[in-house]
Order: structure tokens, then sequence, then C-alpha cells
């Protein structure tokens, strides 16, 4: 395949066949080093030949092998006459990350770390389809969930109203119709709501390593030495199903609406036509499941802390620094050419990335632009991010959303045979508890990039501000 | 014919897919193709080894094309054990026609107290998914999202 260096760290695979535009990779001269013989790049080709795509179709530099889109894939397409592809968004539909500033300071949880752990483990159900963090859910209640999201969650005593401020979409897409949601959807979310699942899902309690931008810092309340959750989650069985519904009917309604995919996973129907409002439909409501399962999770894990240091929740002062999907589409303004247009923006592991002034960022965060969550490997770090402007010149208002693994699962394993996982990672100061200690092998830290390498390109390529990083002290995963 | 997880020999051999999990399954028969293919993803999940066939399930789907048949076979098993907790250890095909799979599950609820699970499958991909008959009889790969 052709790869045109374009830029110190962007990369263009010219126009070829089918392909509608160009592609674009943001990446380091290492980075693609190690992408060179990648799937993951005839992928980014792929995705340049939906119908409606606009600009690039842009891959981020977490980018690795994906089904259909790479992972770290972006699309944007015409909202009038472009296609909706739900392997653009993939199976876990509005996956994403929080973190919570607390008060507490790292030397003041340290010495607990075991006991913490254990309640954290305890209060949220984790692993292979994990259930029963609230009560199973009627069918009422849980299109109700569909409905409302995040603020579904606030109702019930999990978190805060400020919460919703600090959430894309406050937590909730208006377009979403649970009625678009099959019955086996709602059947296989109907327990999960407040659960993890398994893969790289987690909740993490970390300490603020380094601040890069102490003005940005403290004005998201966070300062160095400081305690704060990030999970990591998303719409569990009932966003899986809804991916699966459409990418069915779509894979049949293709030929109907004259549309040809290098990939079948890329199945895809006119935005306008009724497969593709019904998917947005559906794919609105697992997004707002995804939110309000978040929710539920970081009020179930504020309990647990407090309950584990035997403090006042209150005490904690825990507030939402801010919430991010990254398995998405959204319809959005954007400027292309220098004239604004409507688009369908698809971003599968990436993540929005809007920059200061943006009317989208509620007003406490306007002047900084959004914050953005990019966890790393359990390991090392995760870094805390603004939008830019430059992001919104250059790809949608997007940036990476993670490490991007550089192993196979089944690599990962081989590799971490006979290691003592656990006390490797206490080496490293870290805590963890998990469901499945195979599973963790998986996601040991050597199976991934080191996400240092992706936010410094996201850096400096201007797509994407450093503002401060996380070191994991505790982990919970399924 | 039933195929059983305790059955001597390989299920599927897990290939390599840097994100996701990657199946290949080999089989002399389509129908045994089938059910190698859904213990070899369930064996992913759960330790088979310790699921017993206590209660029987029916399994029908229907489709177009064998590789849709295939997919919504494993889609189905797959539901069965996530949203309705059923491990199925053993896996019978009792009809496979062009556009249809009739067949029987035999397992158990799933109980973590006794029951290993492993990783959990998001849903199986039509990425790369492939039914092709070979001079052995047939072969398949399946790309499943974790």
């Amino acid at each position: 395949m052709e790869l045109r260096r374009i830029g110190e760290y962007v990369w263009e695979i010219p126009r070829h066949g089918a392909m509608r535009v160009p592609g674009r990779i943001y990446a380091s001269e290492k980075l693609m080093a190690e992408l060179r013989d990648d799937p993951a790049l005839d992928q980014v080709a792929n995705v340049a030949h939906l119908p409606g795509i606009v600009g690039h179709a842009l891959a981020m530099p977490d980018i690795h092998w994906g089904y259909g889109f790479p992972i770290g894939g972006v699309a944007a397409v015409d909202a009038e006459e472009g296609a909706i592809s739900p392997g653009g968004i993939g199976f876990d539909i509005n996956c994403g990350v929080r973190l919570l500033r607390t008060a507490l300071t790292a030397d003041e949880v340290a010495p607990h770390a075991a006991r913490v752990a254990d309640a954290l483990h305890q209060a949220i159900p984790a692993g292979v389809g994990s259930s029963g963090a609230i009560a199973k859910l009627g069918r009422d209640e849980e299109k109700k969930i569909l409905a409302r999201g995040a603020a579904w969650a606030v109702a019930r005593g999990f978190g805060r109203t400020s919460d919703l401020e600090s959430t894309e979409e406050r937590g909730g897409l208006a377009t979403a119709d649970p009625d678009a949601v099959s019955e086996t959807a709602l059947e296989r979310g109907q327990h999960q709501v407040g659960t993890l699942g398994s893969g790289n899902h987690f909740l993490e309690v970390q300490r603020v390593d380094e601040v890069y931008d102490e003005a940005a810092a403290a004005a998201l309340g966070l300062a160095a030495g400081q305690v704060a959750l990030m999970i990591h989650s998303g719409s569990r069985g009932l966003g899986y199903q809804v991916c699966d519904d459409a990418l069915r009917t779509m894979g049949r309604a293709m030929a109907r609406y004259g549309i040809t995919v290098p990939d079948r996973q890329l199945a895809c129907v006119p935005l306008a036509s009724p497969e593709g409002r019904q998917y947005l439909g559906a794919m609105a409501a697992a997004a707002n499941f995804a939110w309000a399962n978040r929710q539920v999770m970081s009020g179930l894990a504020e309990r647990a802390l407090a309950a584990a240091l035997g403090v006042d929740p209150a005490s904690l002062r825990v507030g939402l620094v801010y919430d991010v999907c990254h398995n998405i589409a959204k319809l959005e303004e954007h400027v292309v050419d220098g004239r604004p247009r409507r688009l369908c923006v698809h971003r599968k592991g990436a993540t929005r990335a809007f920059g200061p002034g943006h009317p989208a960022l509620a007003p406490h965060l306007r002047a900084l632009g959004q914050p953005v969550i990019i966890p790393g490997d359990m390991g090392r770090y995760s870094f805390l991010l603004l939008g830019t402007a430059g992001a919104m010149a250059e790809t949608f208002g997007t940036t990476c959303h993670g490490a991007g693994r550089v192993m196979s699962r089944a690599q990962a394993k081989k590799a971490g045979r006979g290691l003592d996982l656990v006390a490797e990672l206490a080496r490293r100061g870290v805590t963890i508890r998990a469901k499945s200690l195979g599973g963790v092998a998986e996601e040991m830290p050597w199976a991934y990039k080191d996400v240092a390498d992706v936010v410094d390109v996201v850096d400096r390529a201007g797509i994407g501000r450093r503002v401060a990083r996380l070191r994991p002290l505790i982990v919970v995963k399924g | 014919m039933t195929t059983r997880a305790r059955d001597p020999g390989p299920l599927a051999r897990e290939i390599e897919h840097t994100a996701d999990l990657g199946l290949e399954v080999e089989a002399p028969t389509l129908p045994l193709l089938f059910e190698r293919a859904g213990l070899g993803m369930l064996e992913l999940m759960i330790d088979l080894g310790a699921v017993e066939p206590l209660e029987r399930r029916a399994i029908a789907v229907k489709g177009d094309r064998i590789d849709e048949l295939l997919h919504d076979w494993l889609q189905a098993i797959l539901v069965d054990f996530q949203a309705r907790g059923f491990a199925a250890c053993e896996l019978a095909v009792e009809e496979l026609g062009a556009r249809h799979v009739r067949g029987t599950a035999a397992g158990e609820p799933i109980d973590p107290a006794r029951h290993r699970l492993y990783t959990e499958i998001k849903g199986v991909t039509y990425h790369q998914l492939a039914v092709r008959e070979t001079t052995d009889g047939w072969w398949a790969r399946i790309i499943c999202d974790v």
C-alpha cells in the first residue's frame, strides 16, 4: 500500500480503486514502523469507500487492526447524503471513559489499598456476563434508561445533577428511540446496568502523577498527588445486540441502495433510509444505556470507597471531571472547505475533542476546551487532555482514545506465562482485583503500546493538549 | 450426531488477531463444523469441563448463505449464554439446509461458584468470516469482538 508522509505526524494513503477520499493517519515514525504491515492500514482504505464520506478516512495514532473499521478510525459523512455504518461504531456502543476527582490524596489511600480494592471489587459486578448491580429491570424501566441515560441514574441517587454538565451530550442523546431496540437486546441489558464487563474494561483508583498545565488542571479540580477514579465500560450486552441486529439488517438492505463495501462488517445504509433512521434511534438508546451504566458505577464506587475508608461519602467531595464516549456516531456541524456542513461523525476507538469555545461544551468548560480521557494500560499510566482548535480544523474535533494493542490476546497470554501477574503489578505499586486472572494476562502492560507515545503524537500534532498524567494505585477488572 | 465438549481432540484453533479473537474450525461434515464452532466459542468464555448436560434447549436460525447461518448459529448460542445464563457443553445439529439450521444445546445454568469464566465475547463479526469446503471436509474462520 502506498503511504506518503505529508507532515511530521501525518501520513496519507492516496485514493486508489473505489476509495472516495484519501486516508490520513496520525502517527510518529516509531508508531508507523510498527504499523507498516498491519491490516489496519487496509482498513483505513476500506473506510474511504463509505458513501458520502467527507475529507479523509482518518486514523488516530492508537490505530490497530479491528473488524471493519480499524480501531482508532474516524469517518465523517454528509448528514443528508451519507451512509451510517454500525461497524464504524462497534459492538460496544458508547464504550467510554469517565474520570472522577476526589478530595483524597494518594498518601491517605495507599495504606488502605487492599481494603479499598476489595470494597470496589465487591460493589461493582465485573467479569463475563456480570450482572446484578441493581435489581433486574422491568421492560418499562429499562426503556426509561434508554430514553434518559445518565439522568435516570442521577434521579435514583447515583452521583449528582452537576455530573451531567460534565458528560458528553449531558449523558443522554435526545434522538434515542427505545422502541427501535430489539427484544433480544433488551433481554441482554436487563440485569447489566451498573456492571463493568470484562476485556479491557476497568475501574481504577489513580494518583495524579504529573501535571503539564497547572491552570487547566486546577480549573478541572485536579492537582498533583490527588486521588481520582477512572471507569472504562460501555453499553454491555444491550449495545452489542443493537450492533448485531443492525449489521444483519443492513447487510441485506445494502443491495437495495446500490451500495457495495469491501468488508461486510462495513455494511451501511443511507442515513435517511428507514434502516438508517432505525439504527440511529437504537444506537442513541444504547449510548444512553452506557451513560446510565457508568453513572451507576460511579455512584457505587463513591459509596464503596467511603465505606472502606470509614468516612462520610460527602467528605470525599467526588465530582465528575468528564465522561467521554469513544465508540459512537454523532450528528455534528463542522467547517469543511470554508463552509459549515452537517455531518455524521463515526468514531470507533476515537474520542471527541472539541476545542475552546465550542457551543456543545458546558459553560464551565467552554474557555478550556473539552476534557479528553485517554486510558493507558494498567501497569503504567493514563492521561487527561483537552480538545483543541487544531482538532476542529483537521480531524472533525477528534483525537485518540487509548494505547492501542500491539500483541494479540493469545500472544500476551503466552508472554505472561510463568509470571506472577499480581506480584508484577504489586512491584509497580498497583493492587489488583479481578474475576479472571487469565483475562488479566491478556491486558498486561506489554500487550499495549506505551500510551505516552500515542499522546505525544496528538499533542505535537495539535489535535489534543496534555493536561495531566495519572498512575493506577488500584485496578478492578472482570 | 452430537459434539461434546469432553470429546477428545481440539474443537477449534485460536488465530492471531490484534484486538479481537479469531477461531479456525475444521470438521469432516458441515453439521460437525457448526457444533465444533459453537463449543469452540463457548470454551473461550467458560471452562466447559465443569458444565453438565442437565437441560436441553432448541436452537433454530434462518439465513440466506452458509456463512450467515454460521454467524446466526453462534450468535444464538452467545445470546443464550449472556442473556439467559445458559452454558451448553453439547451441541447437536439435527437439520441443516441451505437456508436454515435446527439443533439442540445441552448444558446448565451458569453458576459462578462452580464454573470458571474467562473472556466476554461481545459479538460474532462478519469481518473475514468464511466457511469453505476443503478436500478433507469443511473449514471456517470466525472473528469475535471481545
